[in-house]
């Protein structure tokens, strides 16, 4: 029946049906290609990763996304909750922080924000690190570029896992054998829906030291001429001295710390070119460079409202002052002192009468010169070398790198160390730290990390003017939104 | 019975073989069954017959000689009719037979090739008298109206299979014995019976029963369902519905009649003129993803705005709904169970709404022209205000009340008196002109109309202009081959103002006007805005489709329909010098929007009815792609007002944006019905779209329903249910529309991103490779009945399970992302749902006719990300909770001592404190029930109709009054409710407004149930009175028909409750934005 009438179908109008087939099977033939559809203005993750010039871009953008970190919550935390600081009449920023009372629900403040933002430059530069690999095969001509990428994202997730445990969980040394809680050490980043444990600090601190270590070679080849805007072979060497130092490794801190002081591109900034260390924001191509081991630059951006430039500055109000205990420690000839070049006192304006740090911004700061946030300089490895070698109780030694950032600091005072006892000698260098590197948010981040009790100064305007070590307080909790997603969280003790 | 088989080999017993046992089997069945079984027409075999006093077994013979047919008999009946004498030349075998068994008691039968003859069986064998019956079936209309001509009933005499057609003019010729009763029996007009006396003609009149079982519905892609037969839940709304509703917009107009449709406001917004609108069908299921329906015009997808309906590129959404001529649509059906939207797939588990715009009728050209004028006036259930003495009172009772305010400083409150809803509102007019004109012939049908639409909203400087035109034309070229084209496009006009809420905040004693007549330059007086700036939007919208139909063999069928969906438009924003927000400066906005989506569908169909069996298949493949593009310019800073060119700013934005988004899809569909008894549907769909995870790309969807048409069984002999019908299916369908990209994890390259003076990519939508659709699993049941012949009633229930819901879900910020789109948690809505047509009042010259639906829908949450309960601004979704729970602090009224405001603790105990930790869930925003009744009367050639609408149950909370009971909070700024004149003043007052205190009570205009009204009310939302002019009159003067009609929209609104009718309730927050009650006067004429 079927066949008999097929049969009487006209030529012609199989014609007609061969046409419409063929139109029909046409629009489907490239049915995969149809079905992959690119954003405008953006674009997926797998094309971007497709190009050199993507892996470029993915590069800068995890650099935007520290430098967002950086000038933001975490890039004041460390000293907001240490005593270099009080009050100002309208602080609100960060008040959790400064009185300890953050709580695991504060998504919006620093206890989520730090926590997310530090995540998003690891998902960033995992994703870099995930596809440099198949690009270098790709394009084996673009293998120097694609090394420096790689090198700096493998430093970029070492300072992000380093970061997030200074904040997040107890310094290395809080338990013999650094069994306590770390962070979730991420290789990769996980997809929605995975459960992420927390590491133990001894597994993060080896993760860590593992990335800063597989950077060197990939890094190196650029040694000479990086600018200090980005992560160079001489950042991942001052950041293990710096890693090395928080974990205890006195010996491989000051080796890492000599594999930079030794090295002839890098010099002190002198007595007459400290100050603009912190107002240029410029980078010096040329060798030898000064004081600066990285940083990073603020270049095109206006000063947000939650930022180091306007919370510790005289941009607006600034709402935390230096604490009478900090500037107690400055002795009138510093140049670092109040009545020097690193502060200010405004006459007029909102914090008019009041000492302002001048190391973001000189009352000056622009688009056009916007301010740099210090990631390491080489001051710090002076301090760093001197702290592992009274560790090691190679005192003179010590003594030594103490009395080179002092008599930097004293341009026309004649500088020796003199100490009663070796405790005595301790206290110096952490005094000398705090006053090269306070408001570059290291203080609580050191405090803690020596065991020191919090001790604020007589004009402490806090809820808490001291915290004994140890103390649960000396961590920020892990935000209950994470812990809502995420069921192999742990809280930290005593936020439960 | 013997029965005799003359075959190949007359006489030969044993020549029966298997297909003539079949043939035999089924007859007996057949004759057994006694169903109607349609007589053979249409064999065109030709006999010639010259007998005189023949037996007729062996004309029998001579015509089994001459046509080839077999013939099947009872010899004894045969022998016991006599002789025969015929002289036939050249005539149909049919007639033939007719010939050789008229007026003996034989009747026959054709099934295939054989000729059954067999006895009329007679309840009286005596009555061989026989005479003959003529006369006419009509079918009767509306009042007013003739009776028409109602061909095809079948004219049965009662107890005998003798059966006869009416012919096209409804006439009918039977040969009955004396006392017979003829039965008169037609699909959805039931039967009647009429006893035979003499040979006077029998005129009967038919009335079409309330089920109105020769209904067909049209589903998807091509194919429908018989009522009689129907399984899916689909259903239909006709032009006769959609007329004299005073609409620019479709969806509007479904409200009230569609059970189990909610046409709301969105967001509950009190201050734009132009709010977006949501339609929902049965609940609402998804977070993340749209909850709209699918809206289909003419088999093409219609582009609605993304997920929230929102039109992306331009500042002001307007629903594109707005652009189509609801006066250009035939029929629009809501589909809503999984037989009738699994074909959609992915995009289907929100109900699916077809628009099927009007065709030309063949031989018929006529030319129709309507006018509409309306005036719009501000309805008095607006959000009344106080006036201007009434907020000094206020204001200095609160000043007092407020201690630490020093009354020396009291200010000045003048006495400028201004009503604010006078100064920004205004009497609307609506005018429209529909012309069209349609036709055809046997080979060319086609329908072209333009419409013009121009109606100025109560809000000043608005204006809502469409003009749009549709051409459909149907064309057969041959035989086999049938094109057609649809194009439907409009220009849209629409002049915009937003006054914001200053129509209701701003304080009376404020002026609009400086004392020189200049206007006051200050945040609040938007009244400057509307003289001095622009907003307008100009959009072209296209819908069309062109394709055709190839018939391969009979029955069979290929069709192409290709469609396009295309939009664009174009915004200027001008914000003047002259006016606040950018005075001196001027802003311009230039925006720009382009749509262009196309749809391309490739399908098979099959229809084959053999007998009883009725069968038809769909085979069908489609291609679409959705693609916008937009940008916008943004110029600041103007020398002169009269530059308005973002490019010539001094300071100038430019933005782009736009996505793609591409699907293919493969589904079918079988249907099959047995004796117009048994029904069976089953469908697929396989989806795929560029908007899903690279591992799930392809997503499957099925669906099985059967109808049982019990009425139609041998047995039914229940009179007073002339039809009754069970239905069930089951399926899913799934939700797709969640927004373009969202699995693939997105960087975004912007100045944003940038460091060190590069432009960086981050990472900005996080990575979801199983990123999926949403499947709802539906199942639908139903019983259809017909009672009395008057009533029609329809009773369905659901329960749709939607599980993977798309949801931007906290994830573990381990991701580098706070959340990211997933297929987390599921949601039940179930109900049921009841439809009612009652024909109350039938008489020759008085019709009233009933239309009533009512729905319930219950929602409740099943499982949600980790089981973590989540609280939203003012509701929670919790498992085992419906997910429009309010979760509020409880008011507990105020305290006569002090009047302090007083709320419950979670325990239920009194407290003054208002604390976020005593939350409690206070229920929900969904109604118990709510629905529609449209009563139409009809006397001569009046008719008046009025829709009701009603909601029983449900809370909703007012925004409005929350910012406007504010107990002297905002009291400095802002005007306030009516409602606090109700305040309590001193000690020992009862009231449920506090003590007002100037800038204080922060905590009393916090989310309470303060705020909380229950929805249950009843809206008239529609009255029409139509009159048709009489014929007579109508043809002196050269017109087919007229008539012209008076109608009123938003006419009434009851609350249960007794309110004073100056202060605020949920009347007044229902649709916060002021409604208009709409009286209009129009004209219909056609020639």
């Amino acid at each position: 029946m079927l066949v008999y009438n097929i049969k009487k179908i006209e030529m012609k109008k199989i014609n007609y049906i061969l046409i419409l087939l063929a139109i029909f099977s046409v629009a489907f033939v490239s049915c995969k290609k149809f079905l992959e559809k690119e954003p405008i203005g953006k674009t997926g993750k797998i094309t971007l990763f497709e190009t050199v010039n993507g892996a470029q871009m993915a590069n800068i953008g995890s650099y935007n996304l520290m430098l967002g970190y950086y000038k933001s919550y975490f890039g004041m935390y460390g000293e907001i909750a240490s005593d270099n600081l009080i009050q100002g009449s309208k602080a609100s920023v960060m008040l959790p922080q400064f009185n300890f009372q953050g709580i695991p629900g504060d998504d919006a403040l620093a206890v989520g924000n730090i926590w997310s933002s530090i995540y998003a430059v690891i998902n960033n530069v995992n994703n870099i690190l995930e596809a440099v690999p198949e690009l270098k095969s790709k394009f084996p001509a673009e293998t120097k570029t694609l090394d420096s990428i790689y090198g700096q994202a493998l430093v970029m997730r070492a300072l992000g896992h380093f970061d997030l445990s200074r904040v997040y969980a107890q310094p290395y040394n809080y338990t013999a054998d650094a069994s306590h809680l770390g962070i979730p050490v991420l290789l990769k980043t996980p997809s929605p829906g995975q459960t992420v444990p927390r590491n133990t600090m001894k597994e993060t601190y080896d993760q860590i030291i593992a990335d800063l270590k597989a950077s060197l070679p990939f890094l190196q080849q650029y040694a000479n001429h990086t600018t200090q805007f980005s992560i160079s072979y001489h950042a991942a060497l001052a950041l293990l001295s710096r890693v090395y130092l928080y974990k205890g490794d006195w010996e491989q801190s000051i080796t890492y710390a000599n594999l930079v002081i030794n090295d002839s591109g890098y010099q002190l900034a002198t007595a007459a070119n400290y100050k603009s260390v912190f107002i240029n924001n410029t980078t010096s191509e040329t060798s030898p460079k000064t004081e600066t081991i990285f940083k990073l630059t603020n270049s095109g951006f206006k000063n947000s409202d939650i930022s180091v430039f306007s919370i510790l500055s005289d941009i607006s109000i600034a709402q935390y002052t230096p604490s009478a205990k900090l500037l107690s420690i400055f002795d009138a000839d510093d140049i670092r002192s109040g009545s020097n070049a690193m502060f200010n006192r405004p006459a007029t304006g909102n914090n008019a009468g009041k000492l302002i740090t001048a190391k973001y911004v000189d009352g000056s700061a622009s688009t056009a010169n916007p301010s740099a946030i210090q990631i390491i300089r080489l001051s710090e490895l002076y301090l760093n070398r001197a702290e592992a070698n009274w560790n090691l109780q190679k005192y003179p030694e010590a003594a030594e790198d103490l009395r080179i950032i002092s008599q930097r600091a004293h341009p026309t005072v004649n500088i020796t160390i003199t100490y009663n006892s070796t405790a005595d000698l301790y206290r110096q260098i952490a005094n000398e730290r705090n006053r090269e590197l306070c408001f570059e948010d290291h203080r609580f981040f050191d405090l803690v990390r020596r065991k020191e009790s919090l001790q604020r100064g007589t004009d402490c305007n806090s809820s808490v003017c001291s915290l004994t070590y140890p103390n649960n307080k000396f961590v920020l909790p892990i935000p209950t939104k994470e812990l809502e997603a995420n069921k192999a969280m742990i809280q930290n003790p005593g936020y439960q | 019975m013997k029965h005799f088989l003359l075959g190949k080999y007359p006489g030969t017993y044993m020549s029966f073989n298997r297909n003539t046992l079949l043939v035999m089997r089924l007859t007996i069945f057949l004759l057994i069954a006694g169903s109607l079984a349609v007589q053979a027409s249409g064999y065109a075999q030709k006999v010639t017959l010259s007998v005189r006093n023949a037996g007729v077994e062996s004309v029998c013979l001579d015509i089994k000689k001459q046509s080839g047919f077999f013939f099947l008999y009872d010899a004894a009946v045969l022998k016991k009719s006599g002789t025969v004498s015929l002289e036939l030349k050249n005539i149909d075998l049919t007639e033939a037979l007719k010939q050789l068994t008229l007026g003996r008691s034989l009747e026959y039968k054709i099934i295939d090739k054989t000729v059954i003859i067999s006895e009329i069986k007679s309840n009286n064998a005596n009555q061989f008298a026989e005479i003959t019956v003529k006369g006419t079936v009509k079918s009767k209309e509306a009042p007013g109206q003739p009776d028409l001509p109602l061909p095809g009933v079948i004219v049965t005499i009662k107890g005998t299979k003798r059966s006869v057609f009416t012919a096209q003019d409804g006439s009918f010729t039977i040969q009955t014995p004396v006392n017979a009763v003829l039965v008169f029996n037609m699909i959805g007009y039931g039967t009647k019976e009429v006893t035979v006396t003499d040979n006077k003609p029998i005129d009967v009149v038919l009335l079409q029963t309330a089920s109105d079982l020769q209904e067909v519905i049209i589903t998807a892609y091509g194919t429908s369902e018989k009522k009689e037969n129907q399984i899916g839940s689909a259903f239909q709304v006709t032009s006769n519905d959609l007329q004299r509703k005073p609409s620019d917009r479709i969806d509007k107009i479904l409200e009230g009649i569609v059970p189990g449709l909610q046409y709301e406001v969105q967001g509950g917004t009190a201050s734009s003129p132009r709010p977006r609108y949501q339609t929902r069908i049965r609940g609402e299921a998804s977070f993340g993803a749209s909850n709209e329906p699918l809206w289909v015009v003419d088999g093409i997808p219609l582009n609605t705005g993304n997920e929230t309906n929102q039109i992306l590129g331009v500042n002001t959404s307007i629903s594109p709904l707005t652009y189509i001529n609801p006066n250009d649509i035939e029929s629009v059906v809501v589909l809503k169970d999984a037989t009738a939207t699994s074909i959609y797939g992915a995009d289907g588990s929100n109900g699916v709404i077809l628009i099927t715009t009007k065709k030309g009728k063949e031989g018929k050209n006529t030319f129709n022209y309507g006018f509409r004028t309306g005036i719009n006036i501000l309805n008095n259930n607006h959000f009344n205000v106080l006036n201007a003495d009434e907020y000094r009172e206020l204001y200095t009772e609160s000043y007092k009340n407020n201690t630490s305010l020093v009354a020396s400083n009291f200010p000045n409150l003048g006495n400028t008196n201004t009503d604010w809803y006078d100064v920004f509102f205004r009497n609307g007019i609506t005018t429209q002109h529909d012309l069209s004109f349609s036709g055809g012939n046997k080979n060319t049908r086609y329908y072209i109309s333009g419409g013009y639409y121009d109606e100025k909203p109560i809000m000043i400087a608005n204006q809502i202009q469409r003009f749009s035109t549709r051409i459909n034309v149907d064309q057969k070229i041959n035989k086999s081959i049938d094109l057609f084209f649809k194009l439907g496009a409009s220009y849209n006009l629409n002049k915009m103002f937003d006054p914001g809420n200053s129509y209701y905040i701003n304080r009376p004693i404020d002026s609009p006007f400086n004392s020189d007549g200049s206007s006051v330059l200050a945040f609040y007086n938007k009244l400057a805005n509307a003289i001095n700036n622009d907003n307008q939007q100009k959009a072209n919208a296209v819908q069309g489709n062109i394709g055709g139909k190839v018939k391969i063999f009979p029955g069979l069928s290929f069709t192409t329909t290709n469609g396009i969906d295309y939009r664009s438009i174009k915004e200027n924003i001008y914000s003047s010098k002259y006016a606040f927000s950018d005075h001196n400066e001027g802003n311009a906005v230039f925006a720009k929007t382009r749509n262009f989506n196309w749809d391309s569908q490739q399908r098979l169909n099959y229809e084959k009815t053999y007998k009883q069996h009725e069968f038809s298949a769909l085979l069908g493949a489609e291609a679409r792609s959705e693609d916008r593009k937009s940008n916008s310019i943004s110029g600041t800073g103007y020398k002169s007002d009269y530059i308005r060119d973002p490019e010539l700013g001094t300071r100038i934005i430019q933005t782009t944006s736009g996505e793609e988004k591409t699907g293919v899809s493969y589904y079918g569909q079988l249907n099959y019905t047995f004796a117009n008894k048994y029904s069976l549907l089953g469908s697929f769909r396989n989806d795929a779209n560029s908007d899903f995870g690279s591992d799930v790309k392809w997503a499957s969807f099925t669906s099985i329903g059967a109808a049982w048409t019990i009425s139609n069984e041998k047995f039914w002999n229940i009179n007073q249910i002339d039809f009754a019908k069970l239905k069930i299916s089951y399926g899913t369908n799934g939700n797709s529309r969640v927004g373009a990209y969202k699995s693939k994890g997105i960087y975004s390259f912007s100045d944003t991103y940038a460091y060190n003076g590069q432009v960086g990519a981050v990472m900005s939508v996080g990575e979801n490779p199983l990123l999926s659709w949403e499947t709802t699993y539906i199942i639908n049941g139903g019983l259809s009945l017909g009672l009395f012949k008057r009533i029609s009633m329809e009773v369905e229930f659901y329960r749709n399970t939607t599980k993977g819901l798309l949801n931007d879900v906290d994830v573990t910020r381990t991701t580098g992302f706070t959340g990211i789109i997933q297929n987390i948690g599921s949601v039940r809505n179930s109900g049921i749902e009841l439809t009612l047509n009652t024909q109350n009042i039938i008489r020759k010259d008085f019709e009233w006719r009933t239309k009533f639906n009512i729905a319930h829908n219950s929602n409740k949450i099943l499982n949600l990300y980790n089981d973590n309960t989540k609280v939203l601004d003012k509701t929670i979704r919790e498992v085992g909770y419906d997910s429009k729970t309010f979760y509020l602090v409880r008011w507990a009224g105020v305290d006569p001592r002090d009047g302090a405001p007083l709320w419950y603790d979670a325990n239920g105990n009194l407290t003054r404190e208002f604390d976020l930790n005593n939350r409690v869930k206070v229920g929900t925003s969904t109604p118990d029930f709510f629905g529609g009744m449209t009563n139409t009367f009809q006397y001569k050639s009046f008719s008046l109709s009025a829709l009701l609408i009603y909601n029983v149950g449900g809370y909703a909370f007012s925004d409005l009054q929350r910012d406007a009971e504010s107990d002297g909070r905002n009291l400095v700024a802002n005007n306030q409710s009516t409602n606090l004149l109700d305040r309590w003043k001193e000690a020992g007052d009862l009231s449920n407004i506090p003590k007002p205190v100037l800038g204080e009570n922060a905590n009393n205009a916090r989310n309470s149930t303060r705020f909380l009204h229950k929805k249950t009310s009843l809206r008239l939302q529609n009255v029409s009175l139509n009159y048709s002019l009489p014929k007579q009159f109508v043809k002196r003067i050269s017109l087919e028909r007229a008539s012209v009609y008076l109608q009123a929209d938003n006419v009434g609104f009851w609350v249960p409750y007794s309110t004073d009718p100056n202060r605020n309730d949920y009347r007044n927050s229902f649709n916060p934005y002021p409604q208009p009650i709409v009286l209009s006067f129009g004209l219909n004429v056609s020639l």
